[in-house]
């Protein structure tokens, strides 16, 4: 059973809907900037991948009534759907329809206004809404309410991995039989100010508050840690079958979804597990092996990870590990945890259909110990047959999902 | 306390925001209920929202009967802060 996209929709730091990505990623522009928020006047690390206020307004976002990371989440659904003319086929009451959601901050940025309020001792402010809207599953049931996806809805919390695993899982869903329409997506808000000094306090964050479009710097040997970013990306994912009935023209091809568990230990992430997860990608489609030549790396910008990443391609792709084009779009919008995988995906589908790759951009110092082809700061015209996403995660659950070029 | 036809203003921009409706599809006898469909949840905020702009409580027992504007100028006229 061959499994397709057929919608596409995303919300990076600065960039919103498929349109304005595309041309900021392929034109190598960092999204990182300060952050405006007065809150985060006596946090050290002052910069990350913010979308600013005057931004939503723009897209219609004034006042938040839900959870920040709904209002990302539905953005993008809603392109997924509607700039790919597919709000008739969620109306068909045949099709079985499932939402397949990873986060690992929804709600966050809702319990931590109330936290507020209850240490100010300002209990009248608390919401009666305030538990539900902290659900993690919050955005997912209210996205699946709007499009009537009555038949699966799991929201997936594996950290950094999560909507990575969300795409993977919504794959497998349609290939068991068990769904014909997946939407499959993520959303996260990380920028809030514990999550900040959380983050730092672990030390895996940039710094470099006076100059922010200059990290991260993901695979260069001056990498200290990633930036965080927040944003919400989403895919449409259906069968063969449904296209052709339907008239859906696929965007690409999903053949495989990778998966490993660490269990070695709680941050650090480990080559041999990353292997095991690229290998699984190859399960359903072993003839595709040969004909990846490019990598969607997770390549966050911390030391460990990009090393770690690297070590992983060359055990598995040999000599060959040099000839790929590896790249990691998290140095121009950062790493949006729960929504990197999903933003990664996209990126790498936008690449395939524009027959060029987006830069590695920070890569000004190259290191011994990281010697691929990362598409270091200038994009390329470069025509993908096959590619690979990758998405690791503290706590160890890693995902690999591959794609073929239908062009 | 006394209620003016500014604080009505507002507490028809509550309810319209929460509903996602207009200000001026709600009168003052709309029933949140039979009238704009509120569910629980919507109802529970739509309270909330407005004992916040007035710094009060409703009492649990009163709520039941606060379905309409009227309902709640008359209650927030007869309340002594």
């Amino acid at each position: 059973m061959k499994i397709f996209v057929v919608g596409m929709g995303v919300l990076s730091p600065a960039s919103f809907g498929i349109n304005e990505f595309s041309r900021s990623i392929l034109s190598g522009i960092s999204q990182i900037s300060k952050l405006e928020n007065d809150d985060y006047s006596n946090i050290p690390v002052k910069i990350g991948g913010e979308v600013k206020n005057k931004d939503l307004k723009k897209i219609g976002i004034e006042k938040m009534r839900e959870d920040r990371a709904f209002y990302f989440l539905d953005y993008s659904v809603n392109e997924a759907i509607k700039a790919y003319n597919l709000n008739p086929i969620f109306e068909r009451i045949e099709l079985k329809k499932g939402i397949f959601i990873g986060t690992c901050y929804n709600g966050n940025e809702t319990l931590d206004k109330t936290y507020g309020y209850y240490n100010k001792g300002q209990e009248n402010f608390i919401n009666p809404l305030f538990l539900v809207r902290s659900m993690r599953c919050s955005s997912t049931a209210l996205v699946s309410e709007k499009w009537k996806l009555s038949d699966f809805s799991i929201t997936v919390d594996t950290a950094c991995s999560s909507s990575l695993h969300a795409i993977g899982l919504g794959y497998l869903f349609i290939k068991w039989g068990v769904l014909d329409l997946v939407v499959a997506g993520g959303t996260d808000t990380p920028l809030f100010p514990v999550s900040i000094i959380g983050w730092n306090k672990l030390n895996v964050l940039e710094k470099d508050n006076e100059n922010p479009t200059k990290v991260p710097s993901p695979f260069s040997k001056r990498r200290k840690g990633t930036v965080l970013g927040e944003g919400a990306g989403a895919v449409i994912i259906t069968k063969e079958e449904i296209c052709e009935k339907f008239g859906l023209i696929p965007l690409a091809e999903v053949c495989g979804y990778g998966y490993s568990n660490d269990t070695t230990h709680l941050t650090h992430t480990n080559h041999k597990s990353i292997e095991k997860a690229i290998e699984k990608s190859f399960q359903d489609y072993p003839e595709l092996f040969e004909k990846v030549n490019y990598i969607q790396a997770h390549g966050t910008g911390t030391p460990v990870n990009d090393f770690e990443e690297t070590i992983a391609i060359k055990n598995m792709f040999k000599d060959k590990a040099y000839k790929l084009k590896v790249n990691s779009v998290k140095s121009m919008i950062g790493h949006t945890m729960g929504a990197s995988g999903v933003i990664s995906t996209i990126a790498a589908i936008i690449q395939m259909k524009e027959n060029k790759l987006h830069p590695t951009i920070n890569l000004d110092e190259p290191d011994p110990e990281c010697d691929l082809d990362y598409v270091a700061n200038e994009s390329i015209d470069y025509e993908v047959n096959c590619a690979l996403v990758n998405a690791f995660a503290f706590g160890g659950s890693n995902a690999v999902i591959l794609l073929k070029n239908l062009n | 306390m006394q209620i003016s036809e500014k604080d009505i203003m507002e507490i028809k921009n509550i309810i319209a925001e929460i509903l996602k409706i207009s200000p001026a599809d709600i009168s003052e006898n709309t029933h949140f209920v039979e009238d704009l469909k509120a569910d629980s949840l919507s109802l529970l905020e739509i309270l909330f929202e407005i004992e916040k702009k007035f710094n009060i409580n409703f009492p649990p027992e009163e709520t039941s009967g606060l379905l309409t504007i009227s309902k709640i100028r008359e209650y927030l006229e007869n309340f002594q802060g």
